[in-house]
């Protein structure tokens, strides 16, 4: 099975983001499964939000609705990082499981970010999702999901600690891990501190770990540095493929 | 205010630590404070324990922890020292204790006890503490520090498997200036992930909440034999995550910085930083 990962950029205008998502599709024709970054299609925090506009919520069901038209035209299989509402009439942050142009699951970010000074971060544009979801996305072949701050619960963003989510993986052969969470700067210190959650849980639980991050910032701008890789790392905790360290990039790796 | 850090191993033999604590001790008796590593008298998960506490090497222990904070009396040295210890309640826990004047001035009992999915680990050894400590650096009581010990600060999920409830956060809130961290995490084989991971939490935290880091790791592995494979560093982090001074990367050393602390601020803007501290912000008005 091939599984290739997309490092692209998150911008708020929805109509890009299609656009985006499409050309990473259409360049990973002979993969099996694709996965985006957070905030993929909706944008991050915007458009699909607990304050979002008829228009914005009408614009994003009309671009999902194109994408799935694609998807179920190329049979194409995708686990799309993207805000959602949802039947209940909330927005989530979510990753979305397409098998073959069909939805099969979707994830809710269970972390949402927030300061212990009262800031709510993601909580002012979501609600927090409940459990954890295991996907069999080919025979015998499991992947627990992960948004962002799920996978390594940032201190002055986590208050409550980090509740190492992976623990509800143990089992899981991968673990897909969607995140947007550059900021102004690069900062060394942090993207260490994201790479080595995914690289020791990938070790501890001896499963691969597919990760793909945005190339903007957390309000669509493009910035020359990612503060998370993108790529596949293996059982052993070390990288099989990575993205570079800045732009656009898919990283593809055949899994047995 | 001169805090030295002892990166010192930990022996099997409770005269051997006694011997080299002492030793540490001479050889600083300059400094204002000294950090020693985790259970550096005791011994890692040795008597006195949960299974083995009425002994004479439980005696043997706190006699070598009242000699030891004598002399340090003696010196004008203040202890941040890491022991197991039989409690008034009768009961064993890995805690650090801080020595001033030849008062024992604050106790930390560790709370995050390492632990594997089906138990074991230190919680056959220890009880755990429930509560943080606060104490003050200096006498004019402007420096408040705090204690944690290894897992409690890094909670490495192998054997955290409840995660890390991140304690810095109320240790923050309690405007700690300085944390002191005793650990004892080497293992037998090297794993160069787990040293990147305690040493990123430590200097993220450091930054993250403006507080100065002070990390006395032992120089042996956890089964107190000698290796070259040191799972996180010794040494002081200031304010902004950087490493003010560093043990040497294995064997017995020990680093002294003399430590200035300015005031601290809450960061107003949403930012990655949740404190700062004025002098390391160039745009502070």
């Amino acid at each position: 099975m091939k599984i290739s990962t997309s490092q692209q950029p998150v911008y708020s205008d929805m109509d890009k983001n299609l656009a985006t998502i499409i050309d990473v599709l259409d360049s990973t024709t002979d993969s099996d499964w694709v996965l985006t970054p957070e905030g993929s299609l909706s944008g991050y925090c915007s458009n699909v939000c607990h304050e979002s506009t008829e228009k914005q919520k009408q614009e994003y069901f009309k671009v999902l609705n194109e994408l799935e038209t694609y998807l179920q035209k190329n049979k194409r299989s995708i686990a799309l990082g993207t805000g959602h509402i949802e039947q209940d009439g909330f927005p989530y942050n979510q990753i979305r499981y397409y098998y073959q142009g069909n939805l099969i699951a979707a994830y809710n970010k269970q972390l949402l970010t927030k300061t212990a000074q009262g800031g709510l971060g993601e909580y002012y544009y979501y609600l927090p999702g409940q459990t954890s979801l295991e996907v069999e996305i080919a025979q015998d072949f499991t992947v627990g999901s992960l948004l962002c701050n799920d996978a390594w619960a940032f201190p002055s963003a986590s208050p409550d600690g980090n509740p190492y989510l992976w623990k509800d993986y143990t089992q899981s052969n991968c673990v897909f891990v969607s995140a947007n969470c550059s900021t102004d700067e690069l900062d060394t210190t942090i993207y260490t501190w994201h790479e080595n959650h995914l690289q020791l849980h990938a070790k501890l639980n001896k499963q691969y770990v597919v990760v793909s991050a945005a190339t903007t910032d957390m309000v669509g701008n493009p910035v020359d540095f990612v503060q998370a890789p993108s790529g596949i790392i293996g059982p052993d905790g070390e990288w099989i493929a990575k993205c570079g360290h800045k732009g656009s990039d898919i990283a593809t790796v055949e899994i047995e | 205010m001169k805090i030295t850090v002892s990166q010192q191993p930990v022996f099997k033999e409770l005269m051997d630590n006694h011997a080299c604590t002492l030793d540490v001790l001479e050889a600083n008796k300059d400094t204002d404070w000294l950090i020693t590593p985790e259970c550096s008298i005791s011994g890692y998960c040795l008597p006195p324990t949960l299974n083995n506490m009425f002994n004479v090497r439980t005696t043997q222990v706190q006699n070598s922890i009242l000699k030891i904070k004598d002399r340090a009396k003696e010196l004008g040295v203040k202890l941040a020292l890491g022991s197991g210890i039989k409690d008034n309640d009768g009961f064993p826990y890995n805690a650090m204790m801080i020595w001033d004047n030849g008062n024992l001035k604050s106790l930390y009992k560790k709370r995050i006890l390492t632990r594997g999915w089906e138990g074991g680990g230190e919680r056959h050894y220890y009880l755990p503490g429930h509560v943080p400590n606060y104490f003050y650096l200096d006498d004019e009581q402007t420096i408040k520090a705090s204690s944690m010990i290894c897992n409690d600060f890094w909670g490495m999920p192998r054997v955290a498997p409840e995660g890390n409830p991140y304690y810095h956060h109320e240790l923050a809130q309690n405007n700690v200036d300085v944390l002191f961290v005793s650990s004892n995490c080497n293992g037998e084989e090297p794993d160069a992930l787990a040293k990147v991971w305690n040493e990123n939490h430590l200097q993220v935290f450091a930054r993250e909440f403006a507080m100065y880091v002070v990390h006395a790791g032992s120089a042996t592995s956890i089964n107190h034999m000698e290796t070259n494979e040191l799972q996180c560093a010794s040494g002081v982090i200031g304010p902004d995550g950087e490493w003010i001074a560093k043990c040497k990367d294995s064997g017995m050393d020990s680093v002294t910085v003399e430590l200035d602390i300015l005031p601290r601020y809450k960061v107003v803007k949403a930012s990655g930083h949740i404190f700062k501290r004025m002098g390391d912000d160039e745009d502070f008005d």
